[in-house]
């Protein structure tokens, strides 16, 4: 669901940007739909392509300059992708989205004051817009870093701010309730996470966090729905898996207990795997090989559609090596 | 293979209790700790461990080396024993004594006695000491653990003799690094866990890039870990090892301690693993065991994941009575923190008992649970410090050195975590790794031993104002002699408190064996029991306080 919202509010920021800069051309437009067709169907490299050819015929449009970063993020390309937000911002130092992506980049690997920096200049300029939903998102992300940096008053501020621009962004809730949950407080945590499944119900992820919740503070009963939930979404779910374990392990059903407890390790391990092969990814980003391990463990653990996508980027990485 | 896992989890499927939330929020009065550093003055100051390290960035570089106090010599007084590290064994370099030993002189200062106990000539790359009586001869033995073949200094009158090799113990040339001396089956002699690390070799050495493409250390995941192995204490000096769960069982350990966490009697065994799940060996009541982690509750975080577990330690530091399991982790994973809850469950109360969050920028090698201010309940010290130098510019936030952490037990299974602001030491950084406790000066409280990796060893003597306190020796004649597994309970003014007699734990390190009680404001200890392994029971009391007593089994 993260991902899934930092996507819709890209796209959200896609649509309503200020490219700034001149129109562009004809020939430009055509390479845009292009690309647009080429990214619709996951053809990133050929999509990078386009996007390179319309930079030289329009080098100071910063739109492209913006696609470019986005499409170099999906490839792991992340300095690449830096350079390419930053020359946006430079040719458009008022473009929308420019600075939420930089932080997001900085905030993936690790760069947390730099991410915040980043989501905060984002914060400026969206705060001169309408855009409350896209404020909120840059206010969570905000408080997203604070938690990762350990100050976890300021990470609830920047929530408490993110929930005053959109008291309806369902991920703040989300976090708020880890939050709560790091420090040891279940109850709030619990009805944080209601609240966020209140608000978008099909989340696996809202789901997990309440069902184990519920599991931690004793209503195994009603964690049974929700972890059941997340497995039946996300089969490779390694945590949902355990806790429905210990859940029926807690209610006596030891025989369906053991089912789940019993996929606990492989699965674990898969999702280990998997952030290896990530970084190996992460690390070269051009290698087919790299690609194609980190897509066979996706299919192993059954996550199809990143399977589907990993694939795809190693034939494209492999036709144009 | 399922009528056993059903079988076990049958025994488990009984109702745990929920785990609410902490009771909030008052500022917790946090007692005046005071400790000085005593190093130089204690004669420590010219120590300093080799790491090994020459541009390669080998992996075992990383790992530093344990400390212990012990009473080599028999006289009453903790003496200092120190892995010194040493150069790889490839390099065919002048080595150093991997081992390096204090004397005790006086309750203050320490002479070096390396070469005269038969340790100069000992050359390792070691890492972790475990110190108990073995062969039940009356001094202190000493395993060592190493990259490749373990040392096994069995004492003769303070003298040390490598007999590894004859008692069977150097039977693989493995990286190990936790080691366990308990007596599995109770027969009087004690028996051996030995957690082994990771397949590493110069030869298998992996290449990873961290801040360019410099050659940084690589993570555990991409190593194959290495399961354990038990050896059985035949009596006459020699060992053999038992296969069986122990050699099924995932490896990549680094800590392992020895409870009864059940209360059946019957020592049980748990294994901190680094990128794998941790285990519990489960007693089954005659020296075999079967691995219980998952179906117990500690094998993984609350999310099913597997955690990089480094030292541990284990003890009752709440009301309820039962063992609480305290598990240093990886920075951005919190201290994992397992309370028992009578019936084969642990839960998780990192997060609730408030040890969770602080320990989120900290990676914690070391440590330990012990009663710092002497009120009656066990406090937590941790010592962290990170593998990776450049760690600053890849994650922001952490820091290659940090600062140890001590945790005030504030009852009701909460603890505080004495800010930095407290006391100046523990605001200075440090990359610690081993850490142990032991009343060196003879003053009734536990002072504190950290190492860091490739650097200095500290020692804190400890000068909080706090209660009494007792200190228990045991002398084992039926159960092996230093009563291993024995357990200690004292009820002073109306608070119940219990310590378990054991050899290993936290990270590579040996703390003083001797139980260590502090008593608040009580004027006498009105009872005191030892349950020794052998099964009989030593009652006595009332028992006059600030005083070590000396129990012989009966």
């Amino acid at each position: 669901m993260r991902q899934g919202m930092v996507l819709c509010l890209v796209l959200a920021l896609l649509a309503g940007c200020h490219a700034g800069g001149k129109s562009p051309g004809p020939e430009v437009r055509v390479l845009l739909w292009d690309f647009q067709e080429a990214h619709e169907g996951a053809s990133y490299v050929r999509a990078l392509a386009l996007l390179d050819s319309a930079l030289v015929l329009a080098p100071a449009y910063p739109r492209l300059h913006f696609l470019r970063g986005d499409v170099l993020s999906t490839l792991y390309r992340f300095e690449e992708a830096e350079a390419a937000f930053l020359r946006a911002l430079e040719l458009a130092p008022r473009y929308q989205g420019a600075a939420y992506r930089l932080g997001s980049n900085a905030f993936f690997l690790g760069q947390h004051r730099e991410a915040l920096a980043f989501y905060r200049q984002e914060a400026r300029l969206s705060g001169a817009g309408e855009d409350s939903a896209a404020l909120s998102a840059v206010w969570a992300q905000i408080g997203r870093v604070y938690a990762r940096l350990g100050a976890a008053d300021s990470a609830g501020e920047a929530y408490e701010q993110a929930l005053r621009h959109d008291a309806a962004n369902d991920q703040v809730w989300m976090w708020k309730a880890e939050l709560s949950e790091d420090a040891g407080w279940l109850s709030d945590a619990l009805m944080q996470v209601q609240e966020a499944v209140r608000l978008a119900p099909d989340d696996p992820a809202y789901q997990y966090l309440a069902g184990a919740l519920q599991y931690r503070t004793g209503d195994y009963e009603a964690a049974i729905g929700h972890l059941e939930f997340v497995i039946k979404a996300q089969p490779w779910h390694a945590g949902a898996h355990y806790n429905l374990g210990r859940t029926l392990l807690a209610l006596g059903r030891s025989d369906e207990a053991a089912r789940y407890l019993e996929a606990t390790d492989s699965l674990q391990a898969l999702a280990a795997d998997i952030i290896l092969a990530r970084f190996a990814v992460q690390h070269a980003p051009g290698g087919r090989d790299e690609w194609t391990v980190l897509a066979m463990l996706y299919e192993q653990a059954g996550r199809y559609e990143e399977a589907r996508q990993a694939y795809r980027i190693a034939r494209q990485v492999a036709e144009s090596n | 293979m399922w009528s056993r896992l059903c079988f076990a989890l049958a025994i488990f499927a009984a109702c745990q209790p929920p785990d609410g939330d902490p009771i909030p929020a008052a500022a917790p009065a946090l007692p005046a700790v005071a400790f000085e550093e005593v190093t130089m003055q204690a004669g420590l100051g010219g120590f300093s461990h080799m790491t090994g390290a020459f541009g390669r960035k080998w992996f075992p570089e990383t790992m530093g080396a344990g400390a212990g106090f012990l009473d080599y010599d028999g006289d009453g007084i903790l003496d200092i024993m120190l892995v010194g590290g040493n150069p790889f064994p490839s390099r065919n370099e002048p080595a150093p004594p991997a081992l390096r030993l204090y004397r005790n002189v006086d309750g203050t200062s320490f002479e070096e006695v390396t070469a005269e106990a038969g340790l100069g000539s000992v050359h390792s790359y070691a890492f972790g000491i475990t110190a108990a009586d073995y062969d039940n001869d009356g001094d202190t033995d000493v395993l060592v653990t190493a990259l490749f073949e373990n040392l096994l200094l069995r004492n003769d009158g303070g003298v040390f003799t490598d007999v590894a090799s004859a008692a069977g113990l150097a039977d693989e040339a493995v990286w190990s690094a936790a080691a366990v001396f308990f007596d599995a089956d109770r027969d009087g002699f004690l028996d051996l866990y030995v957690g082994n690390y990771v397949d590493w070799g110069p030869d298998k050495d992996i290449v990873c890039t961290r801040v360019g493409d410099r050659k940084a250390y690589c993570t555990p995941e991409l190593y194959n870990g290495l399961s354990g192995a038990f050896y059985r204490n035949d009596g006459d000096g020699t060992f053999s090892r038992r296969s069986g769960v122990f050699d099924t069982a995932p490896g990549k350990t680094l800590g392992a301690v020895s409870v009864d966490y059940n209360r059946d009697g019957w020592p049980d065994l748990i294994v901190a693993n680094d990128t794998q799940r941790d285990l519990l060996f489960e007693n089954q009541g005659d020296g075999t065991f079967v691995e219980k982690g998952v179906y117990s509750g500690i094998a993984f975080d609350e999310n099913g994941r597997a955690r990089a577990g480094m030292g541990l330690d284990i003890g009752v530091v709440d009301e309820t009575g039962e063992v609480t399991l305290f598990v240093g982790h990886f920075s951005a994973e919190m201290v994992g923190v397992y309370r028992h809850t009578r019936n084969g469950f642990f839960v998780d109360r990192a997060a609730v008992s408030q040890v969770g969050r602080p320990s989120l920028r900290t990676l914690t090698f070391g440590l330990f649970l012990f009663d710092v201010d002497h009120d009656q309940d066990l406090d937590l010290f941790t010592a962290n410090g990170h593998i990776t130098e450049e760690i600053g510019l890849v994650e922001a936030g952490i820091t290659y050195r940090q600062r140890p952490q001590l945790y005030i037990n504030q009852g009701a299974g909460l603890f505080a975590e004495l800010p930095p602001t407290s006391h100046a030491l523990l605001a200075r950084e440090y990359v610690a790794r081993g850490a142990a406790y032991g009343d060196y000066d003879g003053d009734g409280d536990l002072d504190l031993l950290f190492t860091e990796n490739g650097g200095a060893v500290h020692l804190w003597r400890n000068d909080t104002p706090g209660g009494g306190y007792l200190q228990v020796r045991l002398q084992g004649t039926v159960s092996n002699r230093d009563g291993i597994g024995a357990r200690v309970v004292v009820m002073a003014d109306g608070s119940r408190q219990e310590r378990e007699v054991r050899a290993g734990a936290s990270y590579l390190s040996q703390s003083q064996q001797w139980p260590h009680f502090g008593l608040g404001g009580a004027l006498q200890v009105d009872s005191l029991w030892v349950y020794w392994p052998g099964g009989s029971v030593h009652r006595a009391g009332p028992v006059a306080i600030n005083q070590v007593v000396h129990i012989v089994e009966r």
